[in-house]
């Protein structure tokens, strides 16, 4: 896979600017699959998402004995002359999805393992693609915004096809740099999307994680669906390094560390465990998916598992 | 201080740890890096901590390896320290010399008890783990102790091994030794021995009463072949310190140095003379002593010695017969109680003959029926057997006459003494077969006389090794010419008898004819020679002044030759009809067989080969040898040539050796005396300035007293060893080491990222993902 995202960058086929990122193969393995919003979405573009308000919609969605306080008007009568009992009719209203796609360009998303193909934000960059095409072949509409300490690019969701390659030539334009402040730019894109829509955060989550919880909630406050999905190299997870190193910030010049792996590595792993551990319980309880990717596993395979994953949880 | 200070070069081993470190502290791997975060909250403590820890190591090695390079090169730690617990290894070279029997030291003992005294006070001064080690200087040096004796017991209390107390007692039940000592084999034996000891400090220590001879003064080569060229570091690794034990007073000390037997050929009932010198070697004279003569064991005779002040000597005589053939030995003793006892007797074996076969070679060539057919060997018979030749005297000759045309077939090993009286002519190869019987220790006599042809002495005789002389014609002397005899050599046995008995003995004997005869070399020596003449002869010459009678030794063995240059028979002299003529022969015949004693002698010096010969026909089966300690030991005879031939070199115990054969039809016992080494005997003792000598070559380090013997072993106390210490020391940083790497290692422990909660369990690491050094 990687050697034919690389093949593809390099080949003609990139002759429309962000035309890369549309890797055939990673786009065929999405294609078959539907990206379904687990919570139903309030909209009115028509989709294959349910929609809460059941009632004056146009499927049928099941039978439920009624209770006190249901609405007397919802009663089946036809059932109730059949079975001698009241039920109430459910149907099912398939509401638009309008996501967003929250794509991390600070420089800690330049790092490309050693033993990876690609960078954390080249990752990134498929990833945000590949969703995208997938929800505009949904014919639901999807938005962008990268970010490092603030937001760089703002595109507001959109169903037209052509939007895929607006979305593509942005990313392709878009250059990770600079420090993260995921926290702060996730409360700003709270509050300018409104409300209920999907928003997927793809970053490495380089931030205090109580900070990002805090982000986190505010989008779930605003009745936002909340997918994180957490792109790390190997490296990161595993520090493998043994030769004693000097490691310089990725996102500022001025600090460095110099010190030897092999000593630092338990407390390093701790770490990134801690955080790992913090984010996912906060993800939990605030009822927010959320998925590591490793820059070393295709994106294809890391995305058809992530959705099939999905898709049964439904 | 350091025993092995080579060794300390393995410190600059400390580098090691060093350039580890320095390697460890590379350039580091520059690496863009975004997850900071993480590293930066690893607490700075914890990496101080971990750079202290590498720092710590890195101290902690090189102290290990420093440590350890100085742990081997075993550094000394010098304090003082009482002498109770100078822990070292003592060889005691204790003389065990004949000298050493000498009483007069403190508390009346010998020297050799106080010997064993400061021994004993050595070793109480030593602490349990001090070992030592007892070589007694004999002539071989003596190890008592095979290795070197801890002097503590099991239990370390000092002074109480049990091995220790039983050598102490062993040698306490010494007696003094008899034979002379060798100081510097001794000590030769002392430094191999004290060098299996396991203490760092050794020294050896010398008991001896510093006898020059003993100690081989000037002789650097004796010293140089038992230590070595010894350098001042040999010298302080180990020390030899003499103690000499001296003779407080010096009472006096009766020797008997001489025992001489008179003649040298002992027939039985033959009178012998036994002289004995004393000497009283002692300080103050000595009252009067009852000397003794024992022979065979038997005490014969006493005599009484009066009053012999310090250092003189006096010569007493016994007279004895010896009834019985075979071995005997003669023992003088002193019966006194004095400073040194070995020496108060002195042993001399001899042998006495029963018979003296002699062959008398007569110039007569007609054969003869019987011994009176020979008209001219008549008075030399009737001297050698002048009582009846019927009865059964006890005369010792036993001659026999033969015609000098018989004389190839005669054996002449049967004969130790053989005559050629007169004979006109001898082939050449009888007068080579007689020269090697003579040199095999027998006698031969020549008389020349009128018969004697004078190109068998010019041409034969005198191009033997019988008769080295040039030889004149005979010489006549003139009709109114009177020449006698004169003594050249009045001490000589030959003629000593009739020296002694009268004056003018040889007056009134007249020679008138004479073959002149001028000796060849000194080897010939004139015992009797003519007197000028008047006259002059017919060259103009004075005859006289020639040797009458010649004596030369021949060969080794006391062979002996004499040569008369006149007749015998009474044509050209009047010997015969003189009165000495009869003991002149006897004497002339007995000195001939002298050589008989010397062939087989029986009075050996200390250490000189005792050596006995037999005859092959008589099978020699073993031969036992009992030495004069009462040791015995059996060992065999060599077969060499027409002879058995046994010898024994271990003579260096004065006294009795007696050997016995088997099987028994060997005549004996056969009984050899060996004498006190003489220079045992020599009471001189080293001086400043030959311990001096023995100080630069570094083979003595000081003279010690028993006073001062405390100090010398404080002195050499070089210094504790460090080494349990140091390896303690080690051991303990070895086990810092291992607990700081365990440390430094388990930081570095492998944490899977999956067990650390970094992997939710859906996504399982790809299986070979890189996880080694980058």
């Amino acid at each position: 896979m990687t050697q034919t995202l690389q093949n593809a960058s390099a080949s003609g086929i990139g002759a429309i600017a962000g035309a890369s990122l549309l890797d055939p193969r990673a786009l065929a393995a999405i294609g078959k699959m539907e990206l379904v919003a687990s919570q139903v979405m309030d909209g009115y573009v028509q989709g294959m998402h349910r929609s809460p308000h059941i009632g004056f919609a146009l499927d049928f969605a099941q039978h439920r004995q009624y209770v006190p306080g249901d609405d007397i008007k919802k009663i089946d009568w036809r059932v109730y002359a059949k079975q001698d009992r009241y039920y109430i009719k459910q149907y099912e209203v398939t509401t638009n999805l309008r996501a967003h796609l929250v794509v991390d360009a600070s420089g800690s998303m330049a790092y490309q393992g050693t033993a990876d193909a690609m960078s954390k934000f080249r990752y990134a960059q498929f990833v945000t693609t590949c969703l995208t095409y997938l929800i505009l072949h949904q014919t639901d509409s999807v938005g962008l915004v990268t970010f490092d300490s603030v937001v760089r690019d703002f595109i507001p969701a959109r169903s037209a096809s052509p939007h895929l390659f607006t979305i593509a030539r942005t990313l392709d334009a878009c250059q990770p740099r600079d420090e993260s402040s995921i926290a702060d730019v996730l409360h700003t894109v709270a509050e300018r999307l409104g409300h209920r829509q999907m928003v997927i955060l793809i970053s490495d989550l380089f931030d205090d994680a109580g900070k990002l919880l805090e982000a986190f909630h505010h989008l779930r406050h605003q009745r936002h669906e909340v997918i994180v999905m957490q792109i790390m190299s190997e490296d990161e997870l595993t520090f493998p390094f043994r030769k004693f190193t000097q490691f310089e910030n990725i996102e500022t010049a001025k600090s460095r560390l110099k010190l030897d792996p092999a000593t630092a590595r338990a407390t390093y792993l701790q770490n990134v465990a801690r955080h790992l551990k913090t984010i996912r319980d906060g993800c939990n309880q605030l009822r927010i998916s959320h998925v590591l990717f490793k820059t070393n596993e295709t994106v294809e395979r890391a995305l058809t598992e992530y959705l099939a994953t999905r898709m049964g949880s439904r | 201080m350091f025993l092995m200070s080579s060794i300390l070069f393995g410190a600059l081993a400390v580098i090691i740890p060093v350039i580890i470190h320095l390697l460890q502290r590379q350039k580091p791997v520059p690496i863009r890096w975004g997850a900071m975060q993480f590293l930066l909250e690893t607490p700075l403590k914890a990496k101080r901590r971990q750079n202290i820890d590498h720092w710590l190591l890195m101290l902690l090695r090189m102290a290990i390896l420093a440590l350890l390079a100085i742990l081997l090169a075993r550094p000394l730690w010098r304090g003082t320290r009482m002498a109770g617990t100078v822990n070292m290894d003592v060889a005691v070279v204790l003389d065990h010399s004949l000298s050493m029997g000498r009483r007069g030291g403190e508390g009346g003992g010998t020297l050799y008890e106080n010997g064993l005294d400061v021994v004993d006070k050595l070793t109480e001064m030593l602490p349990a783990s001090a070992t030592v080690s007892v070589v007694l200087a004999e002539h071989t040096p003596q190890v008592v102790t095979p290795l070197p004796v801890t002097l503590g017991d099991a239990s370390g209390k000092p002074n109480a091994n049990p091995e220790w107390l039983r050598l102490r007692q062993q040698l306490r039940h010494m007696r003094p030794g008899m034979t002379d000592a060798d100081i510097p084999a001794a000590l030769q034996a002392a430094r191999e021995l004290v060098q299996h000891g396991k203490n760092v400090s050794k020294m050896i220590l010398v008991l001896s009463d510093e006898q020059r001879s003993n100690w081989q003064i000037g002789n650097a080569g004796a010293w140089r072949m038992a230590l070595g060229d010894r350098n001042e570091t040999a010298a302080q690794d180990l020390p030899i310190f003499s103690l000499p034990l001296a003779q407080s007073g010096g009472g006096p000390n009766i020797a008997v140095r001489a025992v001489n037997i008179a003649p040298e050929f002992i027939g039985i009932n033959r009178p012998v003379q036994i002289t004995a010198t004393l000497t009283n070697t002692g300080a103050v004279d000595f009252p009067a002593a009852p000397v003794k003569l024992i022979v065979d064991g038997l005490e014969i005779a006493q005599q009484q010695v009066a009053n012999l002040p310090a250092g003189q000597s006096l010569t007493i005589h016994f007279d004895h017969f010896f009834a019985q053939p075979g071995s005997h030995w003669v023992k003088v003793q002193a019966d006194v109680i004095d400073a040194l006892e070995a020496d108060n007797s002195m042993l001399a074996a001899v042998d006495v003959w029963p018979k003296l076969e002699a062959l008398i070679v007569d110039g007569q060539l007609t054969p003869a029926a019987g011994p009176a057919d020979f008209r001219d060997a008549q008075f030399l018979l009737a001297a050698m057997n002048p009582a009846e030749v019927t009865t059964d005297s006890a005369t010792l000759i036993s001659p026999r006459v033969v015609s000098v045309s018989d004389i190839g077939s005669i054996p002449l090993e049967n004969y130790p003494l053989i005559v050629l009286h007169d004979v006109p002519r001898v082939p050449a190869e009888t007068i080579a077969r007689i020269a090697a019987h003579v040199q095999r220790g027998n006698g031969l006599w020549i008389v020349l006389g009128s018969r004697t042809q004078e190109s068998f002495l010019k041409d034969v005789l005198a191009k033997s090794p019988l008769l080295p002389a040039a030889i004149k014609n005979s010489h006549a002397a003139g009709p109114q010419e009177r020449i006698g005899v004169d003594i050249r050599e009045p001490t000589n046995p030959m003629v000593s008898l009739l020296v002694a008995a009268e004056r003018n003995s040889m007056a009134g004997m007249a020679i008138r004819q004479w073959w002149p005869l001028t000796p060849a070399g000194p080897e010939m020596r004139t015992i009797l020679a003519t007197t000028k003449g008047d006259a002059t002869d017919s060259s103009g010459e004075r005859g006289g002044e020639d040797p009458l009678v010649t004596e030369m030794d021949l060969g080794g063995n006391g062979g002996r030759v004499v040569v008369w240059a006149t007749s015998i028979d009474g044509r050209w002299n009047n010997l015969p009809l003189a009165p000495n003529f009869v003991p002149l022969v006897n004497e002339t015949l007995f000195h001939l067989a002298g050589g008989l004693s010397k062939g087989q002698q029986r009075q050996l010096e200390a250490g000189q080969t005792l050596l006995w010969t037999g005859p092959a026909q008589q099978p020699v089966e073993s031969v036992k040898i009992t030495l004069p300690d009462g040791q015995s030991r059996s060992l065999t005879a060599q077969l060499r040539g027409n002879q058995y031939v046994f010898s024994f070199s271990d003579t260096n115990m004065p006294g009795l050796y007696e050997l016995r054969f088997s099987p028994r039809t060997i005549p004996q016992p056969v009984y050899y005396s060996a004498s006190i080494d003489r220079r045992e005997l020599d009471p001189a003792v080293i001086s400043t300035a030959e311990a001096q000598w023995l100080r630069e070559r570094n083979d003595l380090q000081d003279r010690l007293t028993p006073a001062s013997l405390p100090a010398a072993l404080v002195a050499r106390h070089t210094g504790t060893e460090l080494w349990p210490l140091l390896a303690f020391l080690v051991l303990a940083l070895l086990i810092s080491e291992v607990f700081l790497t365990r440390r430094l290692v388990r930081l570095q422990t492998d944490i899977h990222p999956e067990d650390a909660g970094l992997l939710p369990h859906a996504h399982r690491p790809t299986p070979g993902l890189p996880g080694g050094a980058r």
